[in-house]
C-alpha cells in the first residue's frame, strides 16, 4: 500500500463522532472511471458508504509545461498555453499575453481589448454550460448534460468562425488579436445570447437546478467554510461558493472589465448547491458583460497594435499576473533574465490548488456526495497535472 | 394418439417457448423502444442508420454485438457464483410470467395465489445481484451490490403491502379474479395510494434512475455487474427489461382494470397499459438525477411504508363499514 | 469557394509607429501604498530588504531562516492582512534557489506583495527552508510541487513526496538547470523546417 492511503485511525474515527467502525476499504476510484473528469485517481477509504479519506493522486498528464517552455521565445508560448485548461483556451492565451504586455506596457487599442473580453466572457459561458452538464451527470442525471452540448456546441461555432479553431485556439496575439472578427460576427453573437437566455437557461433550471431530488443532493452537501477556503487559497466559484466576493475582474480590473458592470455571485454556506448556483449565475452575469462590450465596441481601430516591439525581450526581473478563469484565478510566474525567452515560467492552475478541497468536503459524506464535490470543484486534467 | 404424458411434456415445452418468445420480442422492442424514448427527450433522434424503418433494427445489432464479446472472466472471482448469477437474474423474470394473464384466459397456469406467488418470486432478483456483486471479487460490484441489496429489501416490503391492500379491497389472490372485479371501476381510484407505492416501489425495484444505485454509473463505475461482459451482461439486461415490463404488466392489471377496455381485443388493451407504464418510467429514468442512498432508504422506510400501512387500515375501516 | 465580402476586415493601414516601449531599467518606482508597507515590515523585521528583481508588486527578500515569521506576519497583520496565498513556486539559478511567495490581501484592499528567499546550495543536499503548510493548508501541494520539480525540502511539510512526477522517479529534479534528460532519444516524425 502506498503512503498516506493508509488505513482510518481511531483518532480520526473519534473526529467524525463514530464509534464502532467496520472494516474500512480502500478503493481506487480511477484513473479510469468515469467521472474523474479525465484522468485523476481518487484514493478513497471508505467506511461502508462512509467517505474517511479521499486522497488525490495526480500527474498522469503530467508533461511539465513549465521545463518545455524555458528557452522559447514568448510569442512561441501561447500555443502551448492553451492546452493547459483546454476547456477555456481563452484565458491560457490572454494570461501569457497579459503578462508580456503588462512588463513591457503595450496598450492595447479600444476594440482589441473589447474583443478579447468579449471572446473571454463567450468561453466562460461555454465553460459553465460544460460544467452544468458533467455535474448533472455525476449526480446521475445525463440528460441535461445533451442539453448543456447543444448549446455549448453554437457557442463553439461562433468561436470557430471568428479564430479558424474549435477549442484551442491560439488567436491572442501580444498586442492584440490575430485577425478581426468577421462581418456579421457580433450580430450572430447576440442572437445566440438571446437564445441562451430566453430558452437554454430556463431549461437548465427546469431540468436541473430547480429539482428537488437535485436540491436535496446538493444541499448541505460538501460544506467548505470561508475560513478554510481562504486558507485553501480556493479562488473562483469555489472560493465564492464559501462567501467571499473576490473575483480578479473586480479587484484587478483587465480588459474592459472596469468598464462594464456585472455582479460577483456569492453563496452563503459554501456547500455544493452554493458552488452550482454561483456558477449559474455567471453565466448570466456573463451573457450581461458581453451585451455591454457589444455596445462598447468600437466600429474601428487597430485589433493588432503596430506599438509591438519585433523582438520581445523582458527587462530582467519576475513577474507575476493573473487573471480570473471559469476555475478560478490563473497566474504566471515569469522569471526572464533579459532573453527572448523565459528563465522559468510558473502556471498557477486554479483546479490544483481547489482539488486540493476535495478531502476536506468529502470527509464523512457519502461516496455518491465525494463525487458531487468533485463535479462542483470543475477540475481540468490539463490544468491539474500541467 | 400420443400418450398422456407426452402430451403434457410437449404442452409444457410449448407454453414455455410461447412464453420466452414472447418476453424476448418484447425486450427487443423496449431495448430499442428505450434508445429511441431517451433520445427524444434529450433533443436527439436515436438509433436511425441500424437498419428499417426508424432504426428498429438497433436490438438486433446490439444483440450480435454482445454476442461477438469476448466471455471475461475475473480472475480472481468466485466462479460458480459469478457464472450462475446472470441466469439466476433471468430466470425469476421469466418464471413471473407462467401466472401473469396477458388478456382472458390468455395465461400459462392460472393460479388461485399467483399474486402471492408473484411476490415470491421477484423476491429471488436480490439473489442474482449479491451472486454477481459477491462472485466478481471487485469493490465496485460489492458496493453496488449491498447498496443493490439494501434497495430491493426495503422496496419489497411497501410493495407487499401495497398488494395486502388490494387483496383486502377485491378479496382474492387470483389476478384473473382481481381483473374481474374492476369491471365496475379500475381500482387505481379506490386504491391510489396503493398504486403509488406499488409504482415507485417497482420502479426502484427496477434499479431505475432516480433509484439506480446499484449501477450508480458516476460513482461505481458499473455497480454489481462491473466485471460482466457480452452475453452474460446481456442477460443482466435481459431479465431488467423482462422485470420491467412484468411490473407495468401486474400494475396495469391489478389497478388499471387489466384487459377491459372497448373495441380491440383484451391482450392489446393490457399491452398498451403496460406500455404506457413503461414510457412513464422511461421518462422519468431520463429525467431525474440519482437519490442518494440514505435518501432512498429515508424514502422507503419513512415514507412509503408508512403510507402503505395507512393505506390498509383505511381500506379495512371501509371494508368494515361497507359490511 | 470563399466569398470576398466574408473575409475578415483588414485594418486601416496606419502609419507605421516606431515602438515605443522603454527599455525599462532600474528599479520600479513604489507606490504610497508599498512605500508605507515597505517602512512597516522594515520596523517589525530589520532584515527584509527590497528585492528589486521583482518587477509586478513589491518585492521583499527575506533571510530562509525568518520566512515564516514574515509570512505569518504578512498574513496577521491589519495593514497587510493577505489571506491568500496565491503562488508558491521556485527557480533555480545554478548557485543558489530561489522561492518565492505571492500573497494577496483579497479582502480589504487588493494589493499583492511578493516574498522572495534565496537558498543557497549546500553540497548535493537539497536546499532547506521552514514550510508554511501550517500558516496556509493550500501550501501543501504547492510545496510538494516545488520539491519535486526543482527540489526544495520544506521542513515541517506533514508529507512531503513528489506529486506530479511518479513516487519511484529517479531522474533527479527536472527544473533545475542541472536536470539531464536521460530518456532514449525519439525519433522526430515532423520535418523541422
Amino acid at each position: 500500500m502506498e503512503k498516506g492511503s493508509e488505513v482510518y485511525t481511531a483518532e480520526e474515527a473519534g473526529r467524525l463522532g463514530r464509534e464502532g467502525i467496520t472494516e474500512p476499504i480502500v478503493i481506487n476510484l480511477g484513473p479510469q472511471h468515469p467521472s474523474t473528469h479525465g484522468v485523476l485517481r481518487l484514493i478513497t477509504t471508505l467506511d461502508g458508504e462512509t467517505v474517511l479519506k479521499a486522497q488525490p493522486d495526480i500527474g498522469y498528464l503530467h508533461r511539465n509545461w513549465e521545463k518545455i517552455v524555458e528557452g522559447w521565445q514568448y510569442p512561441q508560448i501561447i500555443p502551448f498555453a492553451d492546452r493547459n485548461d483546454y476547456i477555456s483556451a481563452i484565458f491560457n492565451e490572454w494570461l501569457v499575453c497579459k503578462s508580456v504586455e503588462d512588463a513591457l506596457g503595450i496598450e492595447l487599442d479600444k476594440r482589441a481589448e473589447v474583443l478579447r473580453t468579449i471572446f473571454a466572457e463567450l468561453n466562460r459561458l461555454i465553460s459553465h454550460q460544460l460544467w452544468f452538464g458533467t455535474y448533472a451527470m455525476d449526480i446521475g442525471a445525463f440528460t441535461p448534460f445533451v442539453y448543456a452540448l447543444r448549446d455549448r456546441e453554437w457557442g463553439y461555432a461562433l468561436l470557430e468562425k471568428a479564430t479558424g479553431a474549435r477549442q484551442l485556439y491560439a488567436f491572442f496575439r501580444i498586442g492584440g488579436l490575430r485577425n478581426d472578427v468577421p462581418d456579421g460576427w457580433i450580430e450572430e453573437l447576440s442572437q445566440y445570447l438571446d437564445y441562451f437566455e430566453k430558452e437554454a437557461y430556463p431549461q437548465y433550471v427546469d431540468l436541473l437546478t430547480g429539482n428537488e431530488i437535485f436540491i436535496q443532493r446538493s444541499e448541505g452537501v460538501g460544506v467548505v467554510s470561508r475560513d478554510v477556503a481562504l486558507a485553501f487559497g480556493a479562488t473562483g466559484p469555489v472560493l465564492r461558493g464559501s462567501g467571499v466576493p473576490y473575483d480578479v475582474r473586480k479587484a484587478h480590473p483587465y480588459g474592459v472589465y472596469g468598464e462594464v458592470e456585472f455582479e460577483v455571485p456569492v453563496g452563503e454556506h459554501g456547500d455544493n448547491l452554493d458552488r452550482a448556483m454561483v456558477r449559474m449565475k455567471e453565466m448570466l452575469e456573463s451573457v450581461k458583460i458581453i451585451r455591454q462590450c457589444v455596445e462598447l465596441l468600437p466600429e474601428e481601430g487597430e485589433v493588432l497594435t503596430s506599438r509591438v516591439p519585433r523582438v520581445l525581450k523582458l527587462p530582467e526581473g519576475n513577474y507575476y499576473t493573473r487573471l480570473e478563469s471559469p476555475r478560478g484565478e490563473v497566474g504566471l510566474w515569469v522569471v526572464s533574465t533579459g532573453g527572448l525567452g523565459p528563465y522559468r515560467m510558473k502556471w498557477r492552475a486554479p483546479s490544483f490548488v481547489n482539488l486540493q478541497l476535495l478531502d476536506h468536503m468529502a470527509r464523512g459524506e457519502k461516496v455518491a456526495d465525494l463525487i458531487a464535490a468533485l463535479g462542483t470543484i470543475d477540475i481540468i486534467l490539463g490544468e491539474v497535472d500541467r | 394418439m400420443l400418450p398422456l404424458w407426452l402430451q403434457w411434456v410437449l404442452w409444457g415445452i410449448l407454453k414455455a417457448v410461447l412464453v420466452l418468445l414472447f418476453v424476448t420480442v418484447n425486450a427487443i422492442i423496449l431495448i430499442w423502444l428505450e434508445r429511441k424514448v431517451s433520445g427524444h427527450i434529450q433533443n436527439r433522434i436515436g438509433p436511425l442508420r441500424v437498419g428499417g424503418p426508424a432504426g428498429v433494427l438497433q436490438s438486433f445489432a446490439d444483440i450480435i454485438k454482445l454476442l461477438a464479446k469476448e466471455d471475461f472472466f475475473p480472475k480472481r472471482g468466485d466462479p460458480w457464483v459469478w457464472w450462475l448469477a446472470p441466469s439466476v437474474a433471468f430466470a425469476p423474470a421469466l418464471m413471473v410470467f407462467f401466472v401473469l394473464p396477458i388478456g382472458p384466459h390468455l395465461v400459462v397456469q392460472d393460479m388461485n395465489v399467483g399474486l402471492l406467488f408473484i411476490v415470491a418470486i421477484t423476491s429471488f432478483s436480490v439473489l442474482s445481484v449479491f451472486m454477481a456483486g459477491w462472485g466478481s471479487n471487485d469493490k465496485y460490484s460489492l458496493i453496488g451490490a449491498m447498496r443493490a441489496g439494501a434497495q430491493l429489501f426495503s422496496y419489497e416490503l411497501p410493495m407487499v403491502l401495497a398488494l395486502v391492500a388490494v387483496t383486502l379491497a377485491t378479496g382474492t389472490l387470483n389476478i384473473s379474479e382481481i381483473v374481474a372485479r374492476q369491471q365496475g371501476m379500475w381500482l387505481i381510484f379506490p386504491q391510489f395510494l396503493a398504486f403509488l407505492v406499488f409504482y415507485i416501489g417497482a420502479i426502484a425495484e427496477l434499479n431505475r434512475t432516480p433509484f439506480d444505485l446499484g449501477e450508480a454509473e458516476s460513482e461505481l463505475v458499473a455497480g454489481y455487474h462491473t466485471e460482466y461482459s457480452g452475453i452474460r451482461w446481456a442477460m443482466f439486461m435481459l431479465g431488467e427489461y423482462t422485470n420491467l415490463l412484468t411490473s407495468s404488466i401486474l400494475v396495469s392489471l391489478v389497478f388499471l382494470g387489466g384487459w377491459s377496455g372497448p373495441l380491440l381485443p383484451g391482450w392489446v388493451w393490457v399491452l398498451i397499459k403496460a406500455y404506457l407504464l413503461i414510457f412513464v418510467a422511461m421518462w422519468i429514468r431520463w429525467t431525474l438525477p440519482r437519490v442518494r442512498i440514505d435518501q432512498l432508504m429515508d424514502l422507503g422506510w419513512k415514507f412509503l411504508l408508512p403510507l402503505s400501512l395507512l393505506n390498509i387500515a383505511l381500506t379495512g375501516v371501509y371494508m368494515a363499514v361497507m359490511a | 469557394m470563399v466569398d470576398e465580402e466574408k473575409q475578415p476586415k483588414t485594418p486601416p493601414k496606419k502609419p507605421v509607429v516606431k515602438p515605443k516601449v522603454e527599455a525599462a531599467s532600474g528599479p520600479v518606482p513604489l507606490t504610497p501604498r508599498q512605500e508605507e508597507g515597505l517602512q512597516r515590515l522594515k520596523e517589525k523585521f530589520p532584515f527584509v530588504e527590497r528585492d528589486e528583481k521583482v518587477r509586478s508588486s513589491l518585492g521583499i527578500q527575506v533571510p530562509p531562516e525568518h520566512v515564516k515569521e514574515v509570512l505569518g506576519f504578512l498574513r496577521d497583520d491589519p495593514f497587510f492582512r493577505c489571506r491568500h496565498l496565491s503562488c508558491l513556486s521556485a527557480v533555480d539559478w545554478g548557485e543558489a534557489i530561489e522561492v518565492a511567495y505571492h500573497l494577496v490581501n483579497i479582502e480589504e484592499k487588493a494589493d499583492e506583495w511578493a516574498v522572495t528567499v534565496k537558498l543557497p546550495y549546500q553540497g548535493d543536499e537539497l536546499p532547506e527552508v521552514d514550510s508554511i503548510t501550517d500558516l496556509w493548508p493550500g501550501a501543501d501541494w504547492h510545496e510538494r510541487e516545488a520539491y519535486d520539480l526543482v527540489g526544495v525540502r520544506f521542513k515541517g511539510h506533514p508529507d512531503l513526496r513528489r506529486i506530479l512526477l511518479p513516487e519511484g522517479f529517479a531522474g533527479g529534479h527536472p527544473l533545475r538547470k542541472s536536470f539531464v534528460d536521460r530518456r532514449p532519444p525519439r525519433q522526430r516524425l515532423v520535418r523541422i523546417r
